[in-house]
């Protein structure tokens, strides 16, 4: 069976090998000093004699270049190269002869070495920018106390007339290598000053640089940026009335500042429209409320929702998810702050018909939210049921029942709510209200579920103008159009179009400690400190020996500050 | 060198999973395969980045032998070497998966419990054979799917229709989105473009 099996191993060797493997070698070191193939591109190729062959199957000629493919290597693409090399050589050791296996073997010894292992979780958690703090104890000591005389002066509060510019850790600490993808969680780069008693301006910096095949170009999307930003500014505002104007500016807009107001600039990529936004990679087709949960990354505000995805759920597992409106948790928030003017096409029937009649009190129902609006899909599809109850005549519904939702009770861990929805017209042409009954019910123990039926509750009791057209369907949605509108106006139908408006549900994109973030940075003592310690679990996993979250940080009051 | 020859030869007998995740500003979307002995099923949780328009979610199944083998074969072969390749790197103290990238919203493949980032070498292989695997045929087992006008919503078990509810389209989906965000209980988005 040996025999057969090695004959085997030779047949297929000559085979798939059908040059002169020495001539080839040759051809390569030749490539190689011409500097006419990459080999710190483990996929590179180069022609012999019309045959496409892969260079790194070339022990000896990798070999000879080892040192000089890791030194041109940064520490991401050196821990890629040896996964890789691995993959595509290591299992050769099994099934080729000895001679061969001696340089092969050779290089992956040398690998490992180059590649600086064993691993320890400091690079994912440099990449991650969680530093570990418990590398260099001297050292570090040495730079706190320095960094404590530094800070006292910095961490002063600004005083009216002044300002103090924000420099992310990361940069600092290496200016060259910076890769990470995620958000800073100690502090941003930009520049903060305080123009008079309850007004800051922060400048931020972007620098944006097109991806491969995008489309949108890089003037377009600073436009954006510039556009939402400028819409969520009067809506950044403090617990005591302060507020933040935050103004983008393009690098070539930041060197026009004096030289004591520049702030290091930030590179954001455009990516291909659909790709998941990042805090450093924007999408094309980004909407103004991810660009403006993104920049609150700029400026070291970390993420406070569940990870969806299921491969980083274990990665951010220790995450602290919080409750409270936050743009931090929910990107929707956007929606409850902006006010808006909504044109709506109510050209259809059941529109036009409850909108031009005579019952004020329907007419006000349809315009406000319902328990689907104030809720979560996934409170609403994994805890609720909704049935049909009945439907109530035009004339004799109540005339004082003016909103869609209303609570029945709320005993124990349920919820159970009725919801007026009109009807279309039956066969006889007539219009009815329709009645549902949704019963919800948490589960012992779920907290998720639990924090929203709270949050459910206090928003029936407190309904607000709908953000949402009435009537709409995938057919008609594009029909409608929706922009902010810092002036109230009337309702009003004409020509088929609903015209009304919405008055912000909520005053401030920022809960108190995420406005005090953005003024402390990382300064220790403030208002901000717990929102701090708190924010550095964001990007760890349950498994870490740093995922110790202290208790505090599951109250929204002590992480966020949002009153009691 | 037993003991990885009993690995290879008990990984066979096993199902071999591959997993695409992607991500977009909205959702992610988790797409799996997994070819066992007996059939190949299709776990769809998202039609975000479908080429062409699909509304149905949740289980498809394969019974055809021929290219199940087939892909069980390509898959087990880079498995086999990653498998190795993680052997090699756990006598260091670590694995495969602690030098794959980990960009939080990179796609990548999960090949059974190995991340094949974008930046590896064996990237493009793992996506030609996931490709592949899309463009087979598949019988929508269990999970929803809309009608042909977008109206209902049919929730499918046991590849036979089990009931049909109006597509509430306020209730189901995020109408201020482009596309349309829709989320069914179990089953997971779609994208209505």
């Amino acid at each position: 069976m040996k025999p057969l099996f090695l004959l085997f191993l030779l047949l297929s060797s000559l085979s798939s090998e059908a040059y002169d493997r020495k001539k080839a070698a040759a051809y390569l070191r030749t490539l190689v000093t011409q500097n006419k193939i990459d080999l710190t591109d483990i996929n590179s190729k180069f022609d012999f004699n019309g045959e496409e062959i892969l260079a790194v199957e070339f022990d000896d000629v990798i070999s000879e270049n080892l040192d000089s493919i890791y030194k041109d290597l940064n520490q991401t693409r050196k821990r890629q190269y040896t996964q890789d090399y691995l993959v595509l050589r290591y299992y050769q050791l099994f099934s080729r002869n000895k001679k061969d296996n001696v340089v092969l073997s050779e290089n992956i010894d040398r690998i490992m070495k180059l590649s600086e292992l064993p691993f320890s979780g400091k690079t994912i958690a440099s990449d991650l920018n969680c530093p570990p703090e418990q590398s260099y104890p001297k050292l570090n000591s040495l730079f706190n106390e320095i960094r404590k005389v530094a800070d006292a002066t910095f961490c002063t509060p600004l005083e009216v007339g002044t300002g103090k510019t924000f420099v992310r850790l990361s940069e600092k600490k290496n200016q060259n290598n910076y890769t990470a993808k995620s958000p800073d969680l100690t502090t941003g780069n930009y520049h903060l000053k305080r123009t008079s008693t309850q007004q800051y301006e922060a400048t931020l910096g972007i620098r944006l640089s097109s991806g491969k095949g995008t489309k949108v170009s890089s003037q377009e999307m600073i436009n954006r940026i510039k556009a939402c930003i400028n819409e969520a500014n009067p809506f950044i505002t403090g617990p005591k009335g302060e507020n933040l104007k935050i103004n983008i500016l393009t690098p070539e807009e930041i060197k026009s500042l004096p030289v004591n107001e520049r702030p290091a600039v930030n590179n954001i990529s455009i990516v291909s429209p659909g790709y998941r936004a990042n805090s450093q990679e924007y999408p094309e087709d980004i909407s103004c409320s991810v660009i403006t949960h993104e920049v609150f990354h700029q400026f070291g505000l970390c993420d406070e929702y569940q990870e969806t995805d299921p491969t980083l759920q274990g990665d951010f597992s220790c995450r602290v998810i919080t409750s409270s409106p936050s743009v931090m948790r929910d990107e929707g928030l956007h929606r409850d702050i902006i006010p808006k003017s909504l044109s709506c096409p109510c050209d259809t029937k059941i529109c036009q018909f409850f909108m031009n009649s005579k019952y004020e009190n329907i007419k006000k129902m349809i315009l406000t939210e319902d328990i689907y609006q104030v809720s979560t899909k996934v409170f609403i599809e994994q805890w609720c049921k909704e049935e049909s109850v009945t439907t109530h005549q035009l004339d004799k519904f109540p005339k004082d029942n003016d909103k869609s939702t209303y609570i029945i009770s709320t005993e124990g861990r349920s919820l159970i709510s009725k919801r007026y929805a009109p009807t279309e017209a039956d066969a006889n042409g007539v219009y009815y209200v329709g009645e549902y009954k949704m019963t919800c019910q948490c589960p012992d123990g779920n907290s998720e579920c639990l924090r929203t039926r709270e949050n459910v509750i206090k928003s029936i009791q407190n309904l607000s103008v709908s953000s949402y057209c009435p009537f709409i369907n995938d057919s008609n949605k594009d029909k409608q159009t929706i922009s902010s509108s810092l002036s109230p106006h009337p309702t009003s139908i004409k020509n088929g179009v609903l015209t009304f408006y919405r008055p912000p549900k909520i005053k401030s994109f920022l809960q108190p400690k995420q406005f005090a973030k953005i003024l402390e940075g990382n300064c220790p003592g403030g208002e901000s400190e717990k929102y701090t310690l708190c924010s550095q679990f964001a990007y760890k996993s349950k498994g870490s020996p740093e995922c110790k979250v202290p208790n505090y940080c599951f109250d929204d009051s002590s992480f966020l500050g949002v009153a009691k | 060198m037993k003991l990885i020859l009993a690995l290879l030869m008990l990984s066979s007998v096993n199902a071999v999973t591959i997993t695409q995740m992607q991500s977009s500003s909205e959702a992610s979307s988790t797409q799996k395969f997994e070819v066992t002995q007996k059939s190949m099923v299709y776990e769809k949780r998202s039609n975000l980045f479908d080429l062409s328009q699909d509304f149905r979610l949740g289980e498809f199944v394969n019974k055809e032998k021929g290219p199940r083998l087939t892909y069980r074969k390509r898959l087990e072969e880079m498995k086999k070497k990653i498998r190795l390749a993680d052997t090699v790197l756990k006598k260091n103290g670590g694995g495969f998966n602690d030098l794959s990238g980990n960009s939080p919203h990179d796609v990548f493949f999960a090949l059974d419990g190995y991340r094949v980032s974008s930046d590896s070498a064996v990237f493009e292989e793992l996506r030609s054979i996931f490709n592949d695997l899309l463009k087979e045929n598949w019988k929508h087992q269990k999970g929803v799917r809309l009608d042909l006008e977008s109206k209902k919503v049919i929730r499918v078990d046991k590849e036979k229709e089990e009931d049909r509810r109006e597509f509430v389209y306020l209730h189901f989906c995020n109408n201020n989105s482009t596309p349309a965000i829709c989320y069914f209980k179990d089953s997971g988005y779609l994208f209505l473009k």
